[in-house]
């Protein structure tokens, strides 16, 4: 697969580490109440959907950054691809 | 021998005579020859035996979808079975074995196996080999092996090697015969970069093998000159003996070029072969088609071939199979190859054809049937029904079958291509979703005529590139043939009782088919799994067609609703050699040296693989003939007076920035905002899932800037763990990371006499006594007259010990200095075989330990979790399984009455049975315990922390020993931790 | 006054540059290259500005920046390697840190890579067999991290076809020039035949 980098531009994805489910931005607050209950829906209950994902790759053998990539299971297409940090900054100014 | 039946003309150098031997006989052909050709120049058509009956065959084709003529081909160690003779270059010198016969392909004794073919059916080892089940193994599988199958391997290593690559371009053509070549001409003149791969060692495809012309020029003469027009730009890769095996996601191919396969090896560094991955951002498929045989009885003798690959064998390569020869068709294409034989000389003996409007020639057309042949090690005669019902035998050597042409879609399935059925054509065509960019021009695209795959392959190119932003003109096309094609099914022949083969490779006929049926295996995946149709190295190039299509007949669907089994990669077999590239023996995988390898080496250590790294095991001195007569003095040495061991391995991460501490303190368990300058601390790192991740320390070096070591084991996913916590989760603070390993030779320098051994080395102007640099201190310093280092004062023996870091390029210098200046302490370097005895004795954890099942508790560092911030892992390893007083705790196991405590021997309480019920834990590090002078252990055991005293069971049924052991404390060494800060 | 001393070795143990050539092809390590890296602290990107004027031009995605004392290349978002002349500046990271001061994360990276330097008169046939670079347009002053026969590498052009400057962990010294010289030896025969 090609990953289209959003400052790289297509890198193969064998550069790339996978993790998972870009839920995982999403961490709860480990102080607040119902932590244990927030942390176990965090980690354990993900989605799988066939179609449209959103995915966590690492570049580690290029510039480090961590990218959401917008991957259908089914067919492999990569509609988009963002750094992670861009993401997690937006979703943090949401809050 | 003589080359009795070659013809004249050709594209072979006849000035080149190239010998060669088959079986041990010798033989002559010429260069442009295979040794298909060759041999059949020399009236040579018995070439293999089939796989399960064991029928005398020869080539049906003239390509690489050949089932028959393989062979072992190559000497020794280069023996390569299951050579496809129709493929194979011939050179000076080759030598090639049949397969799958004895004694002699002519006299094969399993040949007895035709004779039973009626028990040989389609399930028949399934059905015969049920009982009893334990002759299975013992017999039936072995026996079976023995019998069936293909080529040997040479049992020999590899002696060749492979490359790997990596190539890029905007268009790929896949097949250089008139479609490829016209469509890299309109890339290439476009100035698109454009690959043309070719499997073929010839460029050109069909046109080499026909006699029409193209613009007044032979087929053959126009491909030359469009190939050197193609060769002149600098921008065109052109790419022979380059199978094309694979399509993968976004416009990603896997090929193979045969770099040497058609040289005589010279034992020179040239690879073998190429694996190369190709990028390519559009890709135009023109792959051709295969002709398709017809099932009649008896249609597998040595002599009957595909007519196209008749006609290519007397046009390109100027042989016959035979001198007489008929051609059996149901389609107007066999129609050429008598024309094109009989212009050669060969007398054709008939052409017989079904249809009613067959075309007439200068010989005999019968109207009729193919219904049985005759010759057992070779054709030599066919027996004809004609319409009018009149049976007639023709005496012939060769027959050439044309049932029509399969376009070639297998690239197309390979992501999710789903052919579909042309009914004008009868045949399967590119369908459904194909690869990400890729079009199909020519045969492959259905398109049958030369002019149509000229205009396919100029269009196609167009179009692929127009989506580039790459505009290209169609080139004028040379006046080509033009026939209208249609193709009607002929996919056997009724009459006969003799078998009918489809798959001649994996021996499957149409009676086998029929079994399927009746057994109810219809769906083509079952029919495929229950006969083995299509399952050969040939993949069902030959036979998917003809056997659904008898499955179609016979469930009375259509073949459009029958479908068709899917193709995968590879296109054509792959030497696993060159998927490994230079990957294999001691290039496995790269090796990492530490600053101390050469020190070491002259020292004579043995090594030990760590990861990449080669680590030195332990020192051996003379007069030591066990490794445990060397760990036990290195270990004590440590314990009396002061021992070095390189410690450059663990992993070191440079974190730098205002909010450094506060990312620390969500990446460890611990507490860290309020490390001091100047302070080293150890660190707890847990996955978010509360099991204990790693483990390491964490240097201030200063308000904004730490060093963070992890495990050797590691470092990779630590600092990964790292940049995410950074980028997904925190992205809000100020930090910076980079790895630092390989910039630092660390030496951990321990036991008593390490303070005394470093203030030799170290500058005066650096105070490293106990109150200036007390235990976990760390600064930047000079050693050796102002060479820049940091020191850390952190012990993993238990002893007084510091780790002591120069730049790398000094680490091997250090070594000596510290060798030198230690002299008078009898220092002593250590291996990580004492290494793990001195931690195991401190009962410190390692990667045993964290195994990726053990939280904070069962380490018994519960405590060191802070409650009073968020850290990750902290919220989840306080769950009730991972945290509960009772669960398992790390403790400590003397050996009782017993010179060994094996690791990973499992815990039972005194007298209980050993079963997964009764288990309490398992021990995870051992060693023997040179200080306390008995093997020691570390291990899990349920509620460890309150059966100290306690004697259990270390049972070890692997290794069959169950020894009695005592819990103790982890720290077999100075519990108090009195020496580290002494 | 401590009377040891200590001296440098390069990546391969020795005490001279190690260094192949195979049919005009040369692979020299090069130990007088001192090495640190940049980051720009959290919204201190603009200390690309200094950057620029340290190393005689901007330095942008991808690209390699030679001049004089310093060479950059990018590396990363905000990230960049910066190398100099080892005799003269062996404390280049003190010295950088010196000039960007707590704008910046400034690292040694002398001994954490080797660096070697490729020359000869056809280099694509032998990187395109080595890493997976689109190497027609991989021009003069271009980076590219990349891996190497297992190894995590950089590349940076200087003359595209002519010559390059290879960069790996310095641990994997010995494998990685093993690597390449297979290839320089394989790409030789090839052409020769």
């Amino acid at each position: 697969m090609l990953i289209p980098h959003p400052i790289l531009g297509l890198r193969d994805a064998q550069e790339f580490t996978y993790l998972g489910d870009a839920s995982l931005l999403d961490r709860p607050d480990g102080m607040a109440e119902g932590a244990s209950e927030a942390f176990h829906d965090y980690l354990y209950l993900r989605d799988n959907p066939a179609g449209e994902h959103r995915e966590l790759w690492f570049h580690e053998q290029g510039d480090r950054s961590w990218l959401v990539v917008t991957r259908n299971t089914l067919t492999h297409e990569i509609t988009k691809a963002e750094l992670a940090r861009d993401v997690a900054l937006a979703r943090r100014g949401v809050k | 021998m003589t080359q009795s039946n070659r013809l004249n003309g050709g594209q072979i150098d006849r000035a080149q005579l190239l010998r060669f031997t088959f079986d041990g006989q010798s033989y002559s052909g010429h260069a442009g020859d295979t040794l298909a050709s060759a041999l059949l120049s020399n009236g040579v058509r018995l070439m293999g035996r089939s796989f399960k009956y064991h029928r005398p065959r020869g080539p049906i084709s003239a390509g690489s979808e050949e089932p028959n003529a393989l062979m072992m081909i190559g000497d020794g160690a280069r023996v390569e079975p299951n050579t496809r003779a129709t493929v194979a270059e011939l050179y000076d010198g080759l030598t090639a074995k049949s397969q799958n016969a004895w004694p002699s392909l002519k006299l094969d004794a399993l040949g007895i196996n035709d004779v039973f073919s009626n028990f040989l059916t389609a399930g028949f080892y399934y059905k015969t080999f049920m009982w009893p089940r334990a002759f299975w193994e013992k017999f039936y599988e072995p026996a079976i092996r023995k019998a069936a199958g293909l080529g040997r391997l040479s049992m020999q290593e590899d002696p060749d090697c492979y490359d790997k690559g990596f190539l890029h371009c905007d268009l790929l053509v896949i097949g250089a015969g008139p479609s490829g070549l016209m469509a890299a001409l309109t890339a290439a003149r476009a100035g698109a970069r454009v690959i043309l791969a070719d499997e073929d060692f010839r460029m050109g495809g069909r046109l080499n093998a026909e006699t029409h012309e193209l613009g007044g020029q032979s087929g053959a003469d126009w491909a030359t000159a469009t190939l050197a027009e193609l060769a002149s730009f600098d921008t065109v890769r052109l790419m022979t003996r380059t199978t094309v095996f694979g399509a993968y996601d976004h416009g990603v191919f896997g090929a193979v070029e045969r770099v040497s396969d058609h040289l005589r090896p010279t034992g020179d560094t040239r690879p073998r072969q190429t694996l190369w991955r190709i990028y390519a951002r559009r890709s135009l498929l023109c792959a051709g088609a295969t002709e398709r045989m017809v099932g009649f009885a008896n249609n597998d003798r040595p002599g009957i071939l595909q007519a196209g690959a008749l006609r290519a064998y007397a046009n390109r390569w100027a042989v016959t199979a035979g001198l007489r020869v008929t051609v059996f068709t149901n389609n107007d294409d066999g129609h050429r190859t008598a024309r094109d034989l009989a212009a050669k000389g060969v007398e054709i003996v008939a052409v017989i054809d079904p249809r009613a409007e067959a075309p007439q020639g200068d010989w005999r057309v019968i109207r009729g049937q193919v219904v049985d042949t005759k010759g057992r090690l070779g054709l030599k005669s066919v027996t004809v029904r004609g319409h009018d019902g009149r049976q007639e035998v023709l005496q012939v050597e060769g027959l050439g079958v044309s049932g029509g042409w399969n376009p070639n879609v297998s690239l197309t399935c390979h992501q999710r291509g789903r052919p579909e059925w042309r009914e004008d054509i009868a045949a399967f065509v590119p369908g459904g979703t194909l690869p990400v960019g890729m079009a199909v021009a020519g045969a492959a695209a259905g398109d049958l005529s030369t002019h149509g795959a000229l205009r396919g392959g100029a269009e196609g190119a167009v179009a692929s590139l127009e989506a580039l932003g790459i505009s290209a003109k169609a080139p004028e096309l040379p006046e080509a043939e033009d026939a209208p094609v249609q193709q009607t099914p002929l996919w056997y022949v009724g009459e006969g009782k003799a078998r009918k083969w489809i798959d001649f490779q994996n021996d499957v006929t149409v009676k086998d088919v029929k079994l399927a049926h009746q057994e109810g295996f219809v769906s083509v995946e079952h029919l495929k799994r229950y006969t083995t149709l299509g399952m050969a190295t040939d993949q069902g190039k030959n036979s998917n067609l003809g056997g659904l299509a008898v499955m179609a007949e016979l469930t009375g669907q259509t073949i459009a609703q029958t479908g068709t089994t899917m193709f995968r990669p590879p296109y054509t077999p792959v030497a696993m050699g060159a998927l490994a590239g230079r990957s294999v023996g001691k290039d496995f995988k790269p090796t990492r040296l530490t600053p101390s390898h050469h020190w070491a080496e002259k020292q004579g250590a043995v090594f030990v693989e760590v990861g990449q790294w080669m680590r030195a095991q332990w020192f051996p001195q003379l007069g030591e003939t066990h490794w445990r007569q060397s760990v036990d003095r290195e270990a004590l040495a440590v314990r009396k007076s002061v021992g070095v061991c390189d410690v450059t391995t663990l992993g070191k991460v440079d974190v730098q920035g205002r909010d450094a501490a506060e990312f620390l303190n969500l990446i460890y368990a611990n507490g860290f905002a309020k490390l001091a300058v100047g302070k080293t601390r150890y660190g707890l790192m847990l996955r978010e899932d509360g099991i204990a991740m790693d483990d390491g320390t964490a240097a201030r070096l200063a308000e904004d800037h730490f060093v963070v070591t992890t495990t050797t084991a590691n470092a990779g996913p630590v600092y990964r763990h790292m940049e995410f916590v950074r980028q997904c989760l925190r992205p809000d603070l100020d930090v910076q990371l980079i790895s630092t390993t390989d910039s630092w030779a660390q030496y951990a320098v321990a036991g008593p006499n390490a303070r005394k051994l470093l203030q030799k080395i170290v500058d005066p102007e650096f105070d490293i006594s106990n109150e200036a640099f007390p235990f976990m201190g760390c600064a930047e310093i000079t050693v050796c007259g102002g060479t820049r280092a940091r020191l850390f004062r952190i012990s993993f023996s238990g002893e007084l010990a510091y780790e002591i870091a120069v730049p790398t390029r000094y680490g091997e210098s250090l070594i000596e200095v510290l060798m030198a200046a230690g002299e008078e302490f009898d220092v002593t370097p250590y291996g990580t075989e004492a290494l793990g005895v001195l931690r195991i004795e401190k009962g410190h954890a390692a990667g045993n330990e964290l195994n990726g099942q053990t939280s904070a508790a069962h380490l018994g560092m519960a405590r060191m979790v802070s409650t009073k911030k968020d850290s990750i892992g902290a919220v989840l390893t306080r769950r009730e399984e991972l945290s509960r007083e009772d669960g398992l705790r790390l403790m400590g196991f003397e050996a009782i009455d017993s010179d060994t405590l094996p690791a990973g021997s499992h815990l039972f309480a005194e007298g209980a049975a050993h079963r997964p019920e009764t288990d309490q834990g398992w021990l995870t590090s051992a060693c023997y315990s040179p200080h306390l002078g008995k093997p020691i252990a570390l291990g899990y055991i349920k509620q460890g922390g309150e059966r100290i005293g306690e004697v259990v069971t270390a049972a070890n049924p692997v290794e069959g020993t169950s020894v009695k052991a005592r819990i103790v404390s982890p720290h077999f060494i100075d519990p108090e931790g009195a020496r580290l800060r002494d | 006054m401590t009377e040891y001393r200590l001296f440098p070795r390069t990546a391969f143990g020795a005490e001279s540059a190690h260094s192949v050539s195979i049919a005009g092809v040369t692979l020299t390590e090069r130990p007088d290259v001192a090495l640190a890296s940049v980051a720009a602290r959290t919204g201190e990107a603009e200390i690309a500005g200094t950057m620029a004027e340290l190393c005689g031009g901007p330095c942008g995605v991808g690209q390699y920046k030679e001049g004089a004392p310093f060479s950059t290349f990018w590396s990363g978002p905000d990230q960049w390697f910066v190398l100099a002349d080892h005799a003269a500046h062996e404390t280049l990271a003190a010295e950088l840190q010196a000039r960007l001061g707590d704008r910046a994360s400034v690292t040694e990276q002398n001994d954490g890579w080797v660096v070697f330097d490729l020359t000869g008169n056809a280099l694509t046939p032998m990187l395109e067999r080595l890493c997976n670079i689109d190497l027609a347009r991989f021009e003069a002053g271009q980076a590219q991290r990349c891996v190497i026969e297992h190894i995590s590498s950089f590349v940076l052009c200087r003359d595209p076809g002519l010559s390059y400057r290879l960069m790996c962990g310095r641990s994997f010294a010995r494998s990685f020039a093993h690597a390449v010289e297979t290839i320089m030896a394989s790409v030789a025969a090839q052409a020769a035949a």
